[in-house]
């Protein structure tokens, strides 16, 4: 629930976590979050261990699928649920503890100055990430797709941390509703001529969020996954 | 008329009348329950003249009937996987549609719920 005693910008964001069996960094994630940014909501994407209680007792609002939809669905219910609840803003948070709550003023300042309507998180400018080789090569691969098929000229294709003005999100409509979501958020800031700007964060591989990042053949998967999206529309 | 023939002539058949009372009960659209029903009439025409297939296969550049049938149904499987596949994503797409509704309707509920008994405690609390 917003704080009106925080400012403005701060109270009408809402960071968005989308979440399926993220029992074990899950309340660390959101207790970090809520020390700055009142207004936190996880999806519980039909999660099957205590993802749904851990958020709710770290002060999180959490909103949950019945059966698990994947990250793209859970990204798109985040989205439905702060428009009808009047966020300004919306950040897209991943809840594996690879992202950093320090990041997000800096991520959130041309949004909300209305310079942008939508900030990616990259980290690929400035700040060192300590990103393993064959992650490295698969996230390279993915930019230069992207500048094949969407035009955007960016660092880093499928980095979980973005911000967006509530008229960006009123625009996104996400069909895919698995991994395939990040490329299609992309093709979306493109075709709707969205004013973008990447701002490096920083992302910190641990045991955890590497288990459950993507490997090679996650990687066909979601190209398979995108191009039926995108034939499918 | 061999016995395959009569009962093969007789199942096509009866699935042709099948297709036809389903048009006219509303029960199936009309463009794919003629065809339907002209895939029907084909296989038993088929079964009773085995040698027209040759016929038409040789008129396509295939030789054997057997082959012709072959592809037909290769060929047909194809297309009805496909089918499968869009009505499965179709599907798909409603099934989280439906999930999202209900977990937006759930989670609006609950604050409703939460800021009820907020309300409620505040009132009471003046005469504790």
């Amino acid at each position: 629930m917003p704080d009106s005693s925080m400012p403005a910008a701060r109270a009408s964001t809402l960071i968005v976590v989308p979440a399926y069996n993220e029992a074990a960094t899950l309340g660390d994630v959101i207790r970090a979050l809520r020390a700055d940014w009142p207004w936190v909501v996880v999806i519980d994407d039909g999660s099957t261990d205590r993802t749904a209680a851990i958020g709710e007792a770290a002060g999180a609002e959490v909103v949950s699928h019945t059966v698990n939809r994947g990250q793209g669905a859970a990204l798109q219910t985040g989205f439905r649920y702060g428009l009808d609840r009047g966020a300004r803003q919306l950040v897209t948070f991943d809840a594996d503890g690879q992202h950093s709550s320090a990041d997000l003023e800096r991520l959130l300042e041309p949004v909300v100055s209305g310079r942008v309507d939508v900030a990616l998180g990259s980290r690929f400018l400035e700040v060192k990430s300590d990103i393993p080789v064959l992650r490295k090569m698969l996230l390279k691969s993915a930019v230069v797709f992207t500048r094949v098929t969407s035009g955007l000229r960016i660092t880093d294709t499928h980095n979980g941390l973005r911000a967006l003005s509530r008229a960006a999100v009123e625009q996104l409509d996400l069909r895919a509703d698995r991994m395939a979501h990040a490329s299609e958020i992309l093709d979306q800031i493109a075709s709707h001529r969205m004013r973008y700007i990447e701002v490096p964060v920083h992302v910190r591989y641990t045991r955890h969020s590497r288990a459950k990042g993507q490997n090679t053949l996650d990687a066909f998967r979601v190209l398979i996954d995108y191009l039926l999206a995108r034939v499918f529309r | 008329m061999n016995a395959f023939q009569i009962l093969g002539i007789s199942l096509s058949s009866c699935f042709a009348i099948l297709v036809v009372l389903g048009v006219v009960r509303r029960r199936l659209r009309p463009l794919p329950g003629a065809a339907w029903a002209a895939l029907w009439i084909a296989a038993a025409i088929a079964i009773a003249e085995p040698d027209l297939t040759v016929v038409v296969a040789r008129a396509l550049g295939i030789q054997r009937g057997a082959d012709l049938i072959f592809y037909l149904a290769i060929l047909g499987m194809f297309i009805g996987f496909f089918v499968m596949y869009v009505r499965m994503r179709h599907l798909d797409e409603g099934l989280t549609a439906v999930v999202r509704r209900l977990a937006i309707v759930e989670a609006r509920h609950r604050i409703e719920e939460t800021a009820r008994g907020e309300h409620e405690a505040s009132e009471r609390s003046p005469t504790d």
